[in-house]
């Protein structure tokens, strides 16, 4: 708060005086600073970027950008209009919503438990423990996965010997989403742990001990102290999220996908690349891929307003 | 200092659940690092197991017998050492003028920036950007496209706004130049996040198969995930035969393919506690001013 | 100050730059692959190809094989690999940046290979191959099932039309006191015994007949078996029909319904992913597989080599006899083809020495060279003279094969067998009679390649669902139905009218 409406005075002040050139020449090692960094967005990000127009064309790679024809919104209409759209749309965001209720707060309930941990030892080895998940393949979770929950499977058998039906986790509709779910628990809130413990670790600790000297419990120091540390990042890292809202992961969902559960398992990543098989692959990729990208930029930009009116300083 | 009961329980819940978790967390790699070890009867008759009945070392040794994956590695090595470098560079140089609010041009900068969030060209161009800047099969194509992450520029960002503006101000007050303040007050200041973005540069250039799949055509420039990536689809079995002398090319075995596993993603793991010092230090605000 | 850190920075900048550019290994030899266009005359002519790596270490051009091969043919030879795993992204990709050798290996007419073709991208040869002495001989329906529009774009590279058939367990077969199965019911006859019977002997009930898994293989040869069309059958009215729209692929589902109920099968193998297919028979857990023939000889090395079990327990038979009679799913009878591309070879001249290179591979010595390699490096000779492989710790001609076409058969060099090997060599050529050939092979629809990915999981998925009992017969008919509108109609339109066309 402080540093924000300093950044406001100065800048009022400023602006009052009108003396912008003054400040751009008194900032100029700022500017030079991003230069290096400009020039990587303009080469690597915005030079490719007149590649969106191939959603526009049938793209033939030997044909080339210019000599593909143009086919004007036809990968659009065709993706809009499939009849799989609706239910590709449903199960994307169910599964997306999901993710976010329970996956996006995961790893904040794991920093904040982790950093009360006071042993120093037991809470590193917890942390690089957790973090593993992260780097097994998901070809490998799913084969395990799949040794699990089979119907012949340790889970299925406890369950048997509970005297209770076999349940074909692995094989119905209902099943799919807490399986997929799960999965992602599992396996990636140890990694995203590690950026609210960079957050928890940029507390200033003079606040706890002035805490301690004013007789604050454990939890108003959680609650007064913790939580409004970290809550910047938490909002950063939730507006960062909702621009990929349409993404699920697509080696995932594609291993966990089969026939029997497919009426919930497909989604937009696993479809464009059923798709991509056997057609214009980058043309009609590209277009959903446009098409997820507008929703998030919409997304980005409400919650990030959002975020501003609450009084939160959101990602720009 | 005394602790009430409540804290007591707290505690003990949370070490259980969070020692629960990890148990969970680290059985599968266990399982892994076991099969790599294992004879292949062991691994096929058995769904699970930690300790093998057997030690062999064959899969080590088969994967060290080639070339292939010694090089692949030193590669990996490479690429992930001097990218993770001058992706922090890139990144906390742009981050940090980004993070100051009075800046003129700023808001249109961070559009800019906010726009390639979501907005990519895709595969094609970026070919052709990389091809006409000569970069195909040279290592420039492996490290700089990968070299400045939107996320993590916005993450970082955020980050360095919410420190403490005064130290800055009195520092620039004492005639410490932008550049000064920026790398004696502000860096120091950003250990953790510093750390925590190495790590993950390091990670993304560590699994990158990608780029080199796209921008490399000389096998000898191959990072270890991409010939990783083969031997476990490669034993994920070839329905229709692409081969011809099918009895010939048999399938990699299952040892061989856990131990590539654990070959691809132990230099990786190490890495973390390495860095962990960085994240378990409170920060000491006046003792740096101090 | 300010002058300070200007320093510090370009020397980290330097620095940087600096690390980047030193390879740690090798450098960056690809570069000084790229062919030179201006040649010295007396240089021998040149021929780049584009393979396929399965292990990342693919062939070395100093390689023995390759040296032989540039004698015979006398071209200078440069190879090029991509890995398998996303071989036909990379081809595209290096497509678009006009950066393709003179051959190129295509596994398969993919919708993209197809939109390639037709744009021009490699050498249309249908009126080149056959003046050259041993493409002329190539086999002609197999040329016929890799054109495209009519027209032929390469070399196919041929493999055995009859490869399908089932691998099962003869010992298990034995204890349960059966013999080999003629017929689909004897077949269910075995796969309950192997379920029921206890066929391993030990006492308890732990074995299954057979496992499947995500690819539908095994399905579709049983579909043929009970005489449903190869993908796409004749009806009466000259109109084409597809496989699942005939009373005999009903009955072969309800075959495998039967099968499933009664846990003759894997009940989650729907879920299971191809790579974990071959697990539970390597394990004796189940008795049969239903795959191609060659993999008889995989399970049994691996049950000699791994699991310490006696030799002869593995055998092969081809699909047994259906209520409509002996009747085989083939193979296309080749992977792709070897294309000739305008990027690598820009003239006609370039692209008749391609052919002529393709030509020269597929004399006796370079059929031989390809597939074996020297005799005394690669392989050995025995006193009947057949050879076996020399073992290597990594193979060092890996991918050398990827271009190798063999459109005449009998040139190679007889490989020394064990007993399985012989028979799965036998009955490959016992299911040549019975093969039921694709009318539609040679055809293409546009249709199809738009769509045919997500009608084919569509039946697929109905198909699947249907065995595991969560639609019945009727829902399954809706199914097809669906299918039918959601362009299957155009579809078989489409082929129809391209097969009277090319009758």
């Amino acid at each position: 708060m402080a540093e924000m409406s300093a950044g406001i005075k100065i800048k009022n002040k400023r602006k009052k005086q009108g003396y912008k050139l003054r400040q751009i020449k008194k900032d100029l090692w700022l500017y030079i600073l991003v230069i290096p960094g400009l020039l990587h967005f303009i080469v690597f990000k915005y030079l490719p970027m007149w590649g969106i127009l191939i959603a526009f064309k049938d793209y033939n790679a030997y044909l080339g950008f210019f000599g593909s024809p143009w086919v004007g919104f036809k990968q659009f209409t065709d993706f809009f209009t499939s009849p799989e759209f609706g239910r590709l749309f449903v199960n994307t965001l169910t599964i997306s919503f999901y993710n976010l209720i329970f996956g996006f707060p995961a790893p904040v309930i794991m920093a904040l438990m982790l950093n009360e941990i006071r042993k120093q030892w037991y809470k590193r080895t917890i942390q690089t423990l957790v973090y593993i998940p992260h780097f097994i393949s998901w070809v490998i979770i799913a084969s395990l996965t799949y040794t699990l929950f089979n119907s012949q499977g340790v889970i299925n058998k406890y369950i048997a010997a509970m005297g209770n039906e076999a349940v074909p986790f692995l094989t119905s509709a209902d099943t799919f989403r807490p399986l997929i779910i799960g999965q992602t628990i599992w396996k990636e809130t140890g990694f995203g742990t590690i950026i609210y413990l960079a957050a928890l670790a940029g507390i200033d600790v003079q606040l706890y001990e002035a805490a301690v000297i004013d007789g604050a419990n454990r939890f108003k120091q959680f609650w007064h102290i913790t939580l409004p540390s970290i809550k910047g990042t938490i909002i950063t890292l939730l507006i960062l999220r909702m621009g990929h809202i349409l993404d699920n992961g697509f080696d995932q969902l594609f291993l966990m996908s089969n026939s029997l559960n497919r009426s919930v398992s497909e989604v937009f990543d696993v479809y464009v690349y059923t798709m991509g098989i056997t057609r214009g692959a980058f043309s009609f990729s590209t277009a959903v891929g446009l098409f997820k990208s507008l929703i998030g930029i919409v997304l980005i930009y409400s919650s990030n307003r959002l975020a501003k009116a609450a009084g939160e300083s959101g990602i720009f | 200092m005394k602790k009430s009961w409540q804290s007591k329980l707290f505690d003990m819940f949370n070490t259980v659940v969070l020692g629960v978790f990890a148990s969970t967390t680290v059985l599968p790699f266990l399982y892994v690092l076991a099969c790599s070890f294992a004879p292949e009867k062991e691994i096929l008759s058995k769904p699970f197991f930690i300790i093998p009945s057997e030690v062999h070392l064959r899969s080590y040794k088969y994967i060290f017998s080639s070339p292939t994956l010694p090089r692949a590695f030193l590669v990996s090595l490479f690429i992930t050492i001097s990218g993770a470098l001058t992706a922090m560079f890139f990144t906390l140089t742009m981050a940090y003028p980004l993070s100051k609010k009075y800046l003129v041009g700023r808001n249109v900068l961070l559009g800019l920036v906010t726009f390639t969030l979501v907005f990519g060209g895709g595969m094609i161009p970026g070919f052709l950007v990389i091809k006409s800047l000569g970069f195909i099969n040279k290592y420039w194509a492996l490290i700089l496209p990968g070299a400045l992450s939107t996320w993590n520029l916005l993450v970082v960002k955020n980050f360095f706004q919410e420190l403490p503006q005064e130290m800055e101000d009195s520092a620039r007050v004492d005639g410490c130049s932008a550049l000064g303040t920026f790398l004696r007050i502000v860096l120091p200041l950003s250990m953790p996040v510093i750390a925590t973005f190495t790590l993950f540069y390091a990670v993304g250039y560590w699994n990158d198969y990608r780029s080199a799949l796209l921008y490399t055509t000389n096998n000898k420039m191959w990072p270890l995930q991409l010939v990783l990536r083969q031997i476990i689809l490669m034993a994920a079995g070839n329905i229709d035969g692409a081969t011809f002398d099918e009895a010939y090319t048999q399938p990699p075995l299952e040892s061989v393919k856990n131990a590539v596993i654990v070959f691809g993603t132990v230099p990786i793991l190490a890495v973390y506690p390495f860095l962990q010092k960085h994240f378990v230090k409170g920060i000491m605000i006046g003792a740096i001013k101090g | 100050m300010k002058k300070l850190s200007i320093l510090c920075i370009v020397a980290a900048f330097v620095i940087l730059l600096s690390a980047c550019v030193t390879p740690p290994t090798g450098g960056t030899t690809g570069d000084s692959k790229q062919t030179d266009p201006v040649q010295a005359p007396a240089k021998p002519k040149e021929i780049s190809i584009l393979a396929i790596t399965f292990t990342g270490t693919p062939i070395a051009e100093d390689e023995p094989s390759v040296l032989a091969l540039e004698e015979l043919t006398g071209y200078d030879i440069t190879l090029e690999f991509l890995l398998n795993s996303s071989y036909e992204d990379q081809l595209n990709t290096r497509m678009a940046a006009g950066n393709l050798p003179a051959l190129v290996a295509i596994t398969g007419k993919t919708a993209s290979v197809i939109s390639n073709c037709r744009a021009g991208a490699f050498w249309d040869i249908t009126d080149h191959y056959k003046n050259y002495p041993n493409l002329a001989k190539a086999n002609e329906i197999v040329m016929n099932n890799i054109s495209i529009d009519g027209r032929i774009y390469g070399i196919y590279r041929a493999r055995p039309l009859g490869r399908n058939g089932i691998s099962y367990r003869r010992d298990w077969l034995e204890n349960v006191g059966l013999e080999e199965p003629k017929t689909m019911d004897e077949f269910y006859n075995m796969l309950k015994a192997f379920t029921e019977n206890d066929p391993d002997g030990n006492n308890q009930n732990d074995t299954y007949g057979m496992t499947w898994c995500k690819y539908f293989g095994p399905l579709d040869q049983i579909a043929v078996a009970f005489g449903a069309p190869n993908k796409w059958g004749v009806g009466a009215d000259g109109k084409l029909v597809p496989y699942f729209d005939t009373p005999e692929f009903m009955d072969s589902m309800k075959y495998m319904k039967k099968l499933y109920d009664e846990g003759l099968i894997n009940k989650d193998y729907a879920a299971l992913e191809t790579s974990d297919w071959t697990k539970d028979f390597q394990n004796s857990k189940s008795g049969a597989h239903i795959d191609v023939t060659d993999q008889a000889w995989r399970f049994q090395k691996k049950f000699i080599d791994e699991m310490q079990m006696p030799e002869d327990i593995v055998w092969v038979m081809g699909m047994p006899e259906g209520p409509k009679g002996k009747k085989i799913l083939p193979t296309s009878g080749h992977a792709g083809f070897v294309a000739i591309s305008k990027d690598g070879a820009p003239t006609e001249q370039d692209m008749k020495d391609a052919l002529n290179f393709l030509d020269i591979c597929n004399t006796k010595e370079g059929q031989n060279i390809l597939n074996w390699g020297i005799d005394g490096v690669h392989y050995d000779l025995n006193e009947k003279g057949e050879a076996t492989r020399r073992t290597f710790a990594t193979d060092p001609r890996e991918g050398f094969n990827q271009f190798m076409t063999n459109v005449i058969d009998g040139l190679l060099i007889q490989e020394a067998m064990q007993p399985v090997q012989q028979r799965h060599v036998e009955v490959q050529l016992e299911n040549i009679p019975y093969c039921v050939a694709n009318p539609a092979e040679p055809l293409t629809s546009n249709t199809y390649a738009d769509k045919g990915a997500q009608l084919d999981q569509l039946i697929t998925d109905a198909r699947n669902k249907f065995i595991a009992g969560q639609i019945d017969e009727a829902g399954f008919k809706g199914e097809v139905e669906k299918w039918y509108a959601q362009g299957g109609q155009q579809i078989v339109e489409e082929y129809t009218d391209a097969y009277n066309a090319a009758k």
